[in-house]
């Protein structure tokens, strides 16, 4: 019978403690061959995880050139897909643990009956590996689909869009009032269907990683301001008092403009659909190390209960939804991806019938990793 | 005369409704659905200007691309190229095949219509 080969890296520098794992590991009587390499150095490791395969790591914490967590996170970025077992000395459940908690599988402490535990745990923790990769893989196929499908839908939607206007212009001929009143129908949702797409790709980009940011370093006074330059009109037209208080001489912040006006756009849009008399304020100011962007209404407020929903995708909290304010549901989901991936902040503070403030933070400058500056 | 342009697309509807304008404005609109039916076409009407995509069947946009600009008679025919790649990707296509302008598809109708009129006013 064919024996199943699993080939190992140990890294551990302790030799009593390499061979009581190579003892245990070839005497065992399950139909699995250990093929084990030994390193007793981390850069030893890392040499070897670069150049040949390995189905799993067993990893000392108490390395000479690494130890503890970063020994982990140092496996991680040589070989982000390996399955990693952490050693660690006598009654340490604390790093234990907090290797799992940093990537590692699974954990034994050298005091443990490793002759029982060695070879469970190992072969635990390439299922559990496998596992992960398929749903990984089941993910990434989805999200290309969503991809896929709503570039598709975008062609054929451009054709229709643009009939639509030509007609309506009367640039191939006079309609009649009935004609118009049909075709505006048409349109408007045409051009709901349009951003409610653009607004799935946007989003399905953003949380696949796969959005490119232009960032540079600017003052975010210049761009709340032409945000509310463009949305003052829109304010107006509601009857709405809009306003724009900015701090002076915040310090400078690294964003991507399109995007945080994109952000800004969307919270301003969405205080003035909710809002029905009073005012929308926009205000900078600096916090420490990050600035603080608010926008606040004197709308009909959101239930504390429902607080938690506001960035989830398609969640509509209004009576109506979608059809009576027009949006997508994903504005606010995109919104909190796009600052997040500025290493930013989003939250809501809201009273029923008083108002509701959306905040978000920028950090002004990106903090170093510290394993990083030990590097 | 009335100025020719002729789009190249296997699926042309996107582009001929862009072009409803430009008909409306006296433009003759051709249409071709492959590169090969093309590039008869271009020999035969000599049109003003060229809507290329990249992807067709038969013979493929580049190729058609290459041939106009490599024929004496041909390669002063402005060309428009679409493409569904990224941006970047899309310039350098562009520039390598000597064409003179390209829009990345999905496009707004008004974008065609500002590069349009930049060629051929």
């Amino acid at each position: 019978m064919d024996k199943e080969l699993i080939r190992i890296l140990h890294v551990e520098d302790d030799e009593i403690d390499r061979q009581l794992v190579k003892r245990i590991l070839v005497g065992c009587s399950r139909p699995i061959e250990f093929n084990i390499e030994s390193v007793n150095r981390m850069s030893a490791a890392i040499e070897r995880l670069d150049n040949r395969d390995y189905d799993i790591a067993l990893l000392d914490l108490g390395l000479p050139d690494t130890s503890g967590i970063e020994s982990v996170q140092m496996v991680k970025r040589a070989d982000p897909n390996i399955p990693i077992v952490v050693l660690t000395g006598t009654g340490d459940e604390e790093i234990g643990l907090l290797a799992i908690k940093n990537g590692a599988m699974e954990y034994l402490s050298k005091g443990m009956a490793l002759e029982e535990l060695l070879v469970r745990t190992i072969l635990y923790a390439l299922e559990r590996k496998k596992a992960e990769m398929k749903i990984k893989e089941t993910v990434e196929i989805k999200s290309e689909f969503i991809s896929m499908v709503s570039h598709e839908l975008r062609t054929p939607l451009t054709a229709i869009k643009e009939g639509i206007a030509i007609v309506l212009d009367e640039a191939a001929g006079e309609i009649n009032d009935d004609q118009k009143e049909l075709l505006d129908i048409a349109k408007r949702n045409v051009d709901r269907l349009a951003r409610l797409i653009n607004d799935v790709l946007d989003f399905q980009k953003l949380s696949a990683g796969k959005m490119r940011f232009d960032m540079q370093e600017k003052d975010i006074n210049e761009i709340v301001k032409e945000v509310h330059k463009t949305m003052v009109c829109l304010a107006k037209e509601k009857g709405l008092d809009f306003s724009f208080k900015a701090e002076e001489s915040l310090p400078k912040v690294s964003f991507d403009s399109d995007k945080i006006t994109q952000v800004l756009t969307n919270l301003v849009n969405n205080a003035i659909k909710f809002t029905e008399k009073g005012s929308i304020n926009i205000s900078t100011n600096d916090g420490e190390n990050k600035i603080l962007v608010s926008v606040s209404d004197t709308g009909c407020g959101i239930e504390q209960e429902d607080l938690p929903k506001v960035f989830r995708q398609f969640e509509q909290l209004a009576k109506g939804g979608a059809r009576k304010t027009g949006g997508t549901g994903l504005g606010l989901a995109i919104s909190k991806e796009i600052i997040e991936q500025h290493r930013g902040k989003i939250w809501t503070e809201s009273e029923i019938d008083k108002g509701t403030t959306f905040h978000f933070v920028l950090p002004v400058k990106e903090r170093r990793k510290a394993w990083r500056r030990k590097s | 005369m009335a100025k020719k342009i002729l789009i190249v697309d296997d699926e042309p509807d996107v582009l001929k409704v862009a072009m409803f304008r430009l008909k409306k404005a006296g433009y003759e609109i051709l249409t071709a659905l492959d590169g090969q039916t093309a590039l008869s076409s271009i020999r035969n009407e000599k049109p003003d200007l060229i809507l290329l995509d990249l992807r067709l069947p038969v013979l493929d946009g580049p190729e058609v691309c290459k041939q106009v600009k490599n024929n004496e008679e041909l390669k002063q025919i402005p060309i428009i190229l679409f493409t569904a790649t990224t941006d970047t990707t899309a310039a350098v296509e562009a520039e390598g095949l000597e064409a003179d302008d390209y829009i990345i598809k999905p496009f707004e109708p008004e974008e065609l219509f500002e590069k349009v009129k930049n060629i051929i006013g």
